[in-house]
């Protein structure tokens, strides 16, 4: 289908009644950057596979359908135990859970005894600075009129985190968002939307895990936007298994200051269809972007990986890995821009997108895009796409491993490389397990 | 312990085996010789259940199994070992991870229980030893960046490890200087006894210095034309392939 089917009658009956619920209302600066938002996704509504970064992803099944939007915080919605499976257990960071995209004070736990240089709320919490400081983010993020997708977010957020990092946070800092959809209700949507802010010379590991014990149909648009001061640094891993039925759509913009750094992975195995967007503006010199991914697709599944790196100052690295497994009629896209402009000189930038399909029907698209004004740069960038080794998978047998077992490890080690560069072993852990049950085998994995 | 009975083989619709009688029993070493394209590899593979080839006609018994009714991982377990000739590497997989792994599927087929971490590593090391392989290869995924020599012994250690009562070295000794062929065939001595049996398969005479064969087989177009002792394999050596050829080749 081309042209999307849209029903905006929902969206658009929606935004005057919720305005009045939403964060902020009573602020006329605030309103007017929805207002903004609102008007850009009535005129534009949701992007059409005619458009090249949409090319082969078809929204219509999230335009098609009428959702309802989450607004009033429910934690009864989930059961405790339930909870407790998503959380990570002796871990020593802090750890935040959202559930239907609202921030549940009862399970999340914020230390007393914090750092004052550091600042985590929930946006409906946020003191009256704060407020005025995250209308002056929004106001300047591109998330307002970049797309449907994130100027929905922007005129419908209620919730989020907010983290700030002073300059100069002597220790690093670990924070676990857990978002949970609750699956109680059917057609839920909801945005929420994060602001991170890491001073000089500080650090932050940051997890986001999307999760739901349901397998119902709902719709989680989520909005990020990152500055990362000079020589700071980030770690960050989301890992991305929602519903099988869920559609998730989320979009990332981070700037960096100079000689900061930002690492990030993203998981991917949940949801229908699922649109995972990166948008890394390199402003300072001598920065590092590394920007990895897995992405893991099986039934009718259909998930889009789109990355963008700007360097517009000399002497920036980035290194961008993804790699797919896609089984049964699965579709992955990958696409990656690097932009390197002409004040970018010793620019170096490589970029992988590797893909495994496990299926005759299994598909991927894959997208690089280098454009490059500066001449004295280093810019690579590869894609592959193949099917299992068949001698690799003898080799295996002719040891005494079963072919099912023989296959998994084959799998399993493909998607090695990415999972061995996550520092934090609960994460790594995590992922292991995904991994594990989506391979749904027994495979003994005990590595020594 | 092996019984091939007329065993005929292709590939692609291409008859490359043409009817081959073998007999092995434990305590035995036999070497098949022959030029190239004789089909020498190709019952190595068949043997070891390569799934490219197809069987067109005869049987294998193997330890009282018919051997072509099983798949490749079940053969092993029965103690069935093929010597690659070319080595397979996979990246991501450590090369302690594969072997464990292998083992304990063998193991769990004999009924044992898994091989605890402590007991494989002690195993390990001591198998290392006997073929003079570098223990930090262990740590590497399976052959990726080995040397050819390392790759060819890295095979013997796993044979050693995984202890078959039929090993199948499938031109083994092609690349290796004489150091390294030296360490393979101690390998293979090391591990000998009467119980368990070895098929050597070589272009060369070289590696029957090293490792001494009861019986020598000579395969030319598919089939067995010639078979003997030790002495076949230097009168092979001194008067060459073309030997056959010229019409030597019948009877045995």
């Amino acid at each position: 289908m081309d042209q999307p089917t849209m029903d905006l009658t929902g969206y658009l009956n929606n935004y005057n009644t919720l305005l009045d619920h939403l964060n902020g209302n009573n602020d006329g600066r605030r309103i007017a950057v929805r207002d903004q938002a609102f008007s850009f996704f009535k005129e534009n509504g949701f992007p059409s596979t005619k458009q090249e970064s949409w090319r082969f992803t078809d929204v219509s099944p999230i335009a098609a359908k009428k959702f309802i939007h989450s607004l009033e915080p429910d934690e009864n919605l989930v059961r405790e135990s339930e909870i407790n499976t998503y959380l990570y257990p002796d871990w020593d960071g802090i750890q935040l859970v959202f559930i239907d995209g609202q921030f549940s004070h009862r399970f999340s736990a914020i230390p007393k005894n914090l750092d004052q240089k550091i600042k985590i709320t929930n946006l409906r919490s946020l003191p009256k600075t704060q407020q005025k400081l995250l209308t002056e983010i929004l106001e300047k993020s591109s998330a307002k009129n970049d797309n449907a997708f994130t100027a929905l977010n922007t005129a419908f957020f209620s919730d989020g985190i907010w983290i700030e990092l002073a300059d100069n946070v002597g220790s690093e800092l670990s924070v676990h968002l857990v978002h949970i959809a609750s699956g109680r209700q059917e057609n839920i949507a909801y945005f929420p939307r994060n602001v991170i802010n890491i001073g000089k010379n500080s650090s932050i590991n940051l997890t986001e895990t999307f999760q739901s014990p349901g397998n119902s149909l709902y719709f989680c648009n989520i909005v990020t936007d990152i500055n990362i001061a000079e020589n700071a640094k980030m770690d960050h891993i989301k890992i991305q298994a929602e519903s099988l039925s869920a559609f998730h759509v989320s979009h990332t913009y981070i700037n960096q200051e100079k000689q900061s750094a930002y690492k990030s992975c993203v998981f991917s195995s949940g949801s229908a269809l699922a649109r995972n967007s990166i948008n890394a503006i390199v402003y300072g010199e001598a920065c590092e972007t590394e920007l990895d991914g897995l992405y893991l697709g099986h039934g009718s599944q259909l998930i889009d990986n789109n990355t963008h790196i700007d360097h517009a100052k000399p002497h920036c690295h980035s290194r961008e890995i993804y790699r797919g497994i896609l089984a049964d009629k699965s579709r992955g896209v990958f696409s990656g821009k690097i932009m390197v402009h002409p004040d970018a000189q010793k620019t170096d930038a490589k970029q992988s997108n590797n893909c495994l399909l496990l299926s005759e029907e299994a598909k991927i698209n894959s997208k690089p895009q280098l454009e490059i004004y500066a001449d004295d740069v280093k810019c690579t960038h590869g894609a592959t796409v193949g099917q299992l080794d068949e001698e690799a998978l003898f080799y295996l047998r002719s040891r005494g491993i079963a072919r099912n077992t023989a296959r998994n490890i084959l799998i399993y080690a493909f998607a090695e490389e990415i999972i061995e560069n996550i520092a934090d072993d609960k994460t790594k852990n995590s992922i292991e397990n995904l991994i594990l049950n989506r391979l749904n085998k027994d495979m003994n994995f005990n590595k020594e | 312990m092996l019984e091939i009975k007329n065993l005929k083989a292709s590939i692609d619709g291409a008859p490359i085996l043409n009817g081959i009688d073998l007999k092995i029993k434990p305590g035995e070493i036999h070497a098949i010789m022959g030029p190239n394209g004789s089909g020498k590899s190709t019952l190595a593979n068949v043997l070891a259940g390569r799934e490219e080839f197809e069987v067109t006609s005869g049987e294998v018994t193997y330890c009282g199994h018919n051997l072509l009714e099983l798949a490749p991982e079940e053969r092993a377990r029965e103690g069935l070992f093929l010597a690659f000739q070319y080595p397979v590497e996979i990246p991501g997989v450590s090369n302690t991870y594969f072997l464990k792994t292998a083992l304990n599927e063998i193991r769990k087929h004999q009924g044992l229980e898994e091989i605890d971490a402590a007991d494989f590593l002690a195993l390990v090391k001591q198998r290392m030893k006997t073929v003079d392989l570098d223990e930090s290869l262990l740590k590497r995924p399976v052959n990726e960046g080995f040397s050819g020599g390392e790759k060819k012994k890295n095979e013997i250690f796993q044979m050693a490890v995984l202890e078959p009562k039929l090993s199948i070295l499938d031109e083994t000794d092609s690349g290796l200087d004489i150091d390294a062929l030296k360490v393979v065939a101690n390998g293979v001595n090391a591990l000998k006894d009467n119980k368990n049996a070895f098929l050597v398969v070589t272009h060369y005479q070289r590696l029957l210095e090293y490792i001494v064969p009861d019986f020598v087989h000579v395969l030319y177009k598919g089939k067995i034309v010639k078979s003997g002792g030790r002495e076949l394999a230097l009168e092979l050596e001194a008067k060459g392939y073309d030997w056959l050829k010229n019409g030597n080749g019948q009877g045995s």
